[in-house]
């Protein structure tokens, strides 16, 4: 069944269509709120909570990307979070590791085929990433993560944020540029091949 | 290192990457490009920020995030209701055009409420337990009481020998009531008081009051004294006191007792009236109160359907 037919079998009550919808996109939709939130357990509310609200809206959806309809629903789902947070700051409290350090990167996110070094470095890299991509205005975020991180072209991400093409040309352009500014500062991370031009040279 | 590029030609980078500039527009940057080591630098870079997002492992969600029945369980309902917003709309809208239309009627076609005659109701609900409590207060009455109630008092009264009992010391106080003014409110003139002999009771005309004495739990007085002389005028005087509610709760039911005695006691008309709910509200005074309700309860309704509906 193609994905209109489950669409309009879900608009009309089959949970069961809109199910196989959630399985083929649920992997896509945590992705970009993990990104955006920076927390597994945010990431899997803002996803379980844009689903829903998917299912209650498919009489909204008018047709085009679905993939960009969910997106955008939790997207805004993510910036109704994160402004809640802002209104109430509150201390995150990141699971410990045997050594009481703070572990981020969730457990299912690991390679088991990874030596230690090569685990801890990549838990690194993923914490500089992550930190800088935090630090990236919600904007500016959200389309570097929809076309860097998950791969969407221009056009797919201008319907996910619902501007136009040239706005998502200039915040994908000023996201990487704050995105090199920060990740210079973890330059002893990146593999060698990731290494900035700037550091790599004395 | 940036300051002395562009920021025309910084931004048109990230779309240089991704092949996003027009042939104008790359021909133009890649001619920068060749005369600015800087420039070639940051395009490097971003090349690189580029890559290494784009090598990220990808994520996987930790759980199914399929929905239940449970999740999405009120949705059928709410909708079936929900689709009730408009018609509730409409009613609360319509039920308050009207109200408004009979406010507008009653003035418009003088519709008054009916204020029922009645006595008693302008004294506070403590006096009317106090009358009940004191006979004396209550001998007062019309010819025309005394007629009707003098039946049901006769039958009441044969059953009665409370009653009996009663009613020499009820005429006592009675002339002493006429010596000397009672304190209840309303003062019925001694010339309305009717000459004419109490008719003879008929058969079953206290049928509802003959019983009284089994259920009443405060002494009940149903007493007819028949022909009993009085100094000014010879009274026929019948005291019917039947309501129980009444006596065993008077400040509560302060409108059973001035019914009763509106029945055994006509007042005059040019005597303070006081309009009661039960029989004292006029057609337009129902309407205005039945629409005022359904205009709020359809409001109301459909407010909190709406409410329910965005939840």
């Amino acid at each position: 069944m193609d994905e209109m037919a489950l669409i309009q079998s879900a608009r009309h009550g089959d949970l069961d269509s809109f199910n196989r919808l959630v399985l083929a996109y649920q992997d896509m939709v945590y992705a970009q709120a993990y990104r955006m939130m920076g927390e597994d357990e945010a990431a899997q509310d803002a996803s379980q909570e844009a689903f829903i609200s998917a299912y209650r809206n498919l009489n909204a959806y008018r047709g085009g990307s679905f993939k960009a309809w969910l997106l955008r629903i939790v997207t805004n789902a993510c910036y109704d979070e994160l402004r809640r947070r802002k209104r109430r700051p509150t201390t995150p409290l990141e699971p410990l590791d045997a050594e009481d350090e703070e572990v981020e990167s969730p457990r299912w996110m690991e390679d088991p085929g990874d030596t230690p070094e090569e685990l801890s470095e990549r838990a690194a890299l993923e914490k500089a990433i992550q930190n800088c991509l935090s630090g990236l205005p919600e904007d500016f975020r959200t389309v570097v993560i929809l076309v860097d991180v998950q791969g969407f072209d221009y056009i797919e991400a201008a319907e996910v944020v619902h501007t136009p093409v040239g706005t998502v040309k200039s915040r994908l352009s000023r996201a990487r540029l704050r995105l090199r500014d920060c990740l210079q500062g973890y330059w002893e991370l990146l593999p060698p091949q990731f290494r900035l031009v700037e550091e790599s040279t004395p | 290192m940036t300051t002395n590029i562009p920021l025309r030609d910084l931004e048109s980078l990230s779309a240089y990457l991704d092949g996003q500039l027009t042939p104008k527009e790359r021909i133009r940057l890649e001619k920068n490009l060749q005369a600015n080591a800087d420039l070639r630098a940051i395009l490097e870079d971003l090349r690189r920020t580029r890559s290494l997002l784009r090598n990220q492992p990808r994520l996987r969600a930790p759980r199914n995030f399929a929905l239940t029945a449970e999740m999405v369980g009120a949705r059928p309902r709410n909708r079936a209701t929900f689709s009730l917003f408009p018609a509730l709309r409409l009613t609360s809208a319509l039920a308050s055009f009207v109200f408004v239309m009979v406010v507008l009627g009653e003035f418009v076609f003088g519709g008054k409420p009916t204020a029922a005659p009645m006595i008693a109701a302008q004294a506070p609900a403590p006096a009317a337990s106090e009358t009940l409590s004191e006979p004396e207060a209550l001998l007062q009455s019309s010819s025309d009481t005394a007629q009707e109630a003098a039946p049901a008092a006769k039958a009441g009264s044969e059953d009665s020998t409370e009653g009996q009992a009663l009613s020499t010391e009820a005429v006592a106080l009675l002339e002493a009531t006429q010596e000397a003014p009672p304190d209840f409110p309303i003062d019925v003139p001694p010339e309305t008081f009717s000459e004419a002999p109490l008719t003879p009771p008929q058969e079953g005309g206290g049928a509802g009051l003959g019983g009284g004495d089994n259920t009443i739990e405060e002494p009940l007085m149903e007493e007819t004294v028949e022909g009993t002389p009085l100094p000014e005028a010879a009274l026929s005087l019948s005291i019917v006191m039947t309501s129980t509610e009444t006596m065993v709760a008077p400040d509560e039911e302060p409108l059973a007792l001035s019914e009763t005695q509106r029945q055994a006691y006509p007042v005059p008309a040019e005597q303070e009236v006081v309009s009661t709910p039960s029989g004292g509200w006029s057609a337009w005074r129902w309407l205005q109160a039945a629409f005022a309700v359904i205009a709020l309860a359809a409001g109301l309704l459909a407010f909190s359907l709406r409410r329910t509906g965005r939840a």
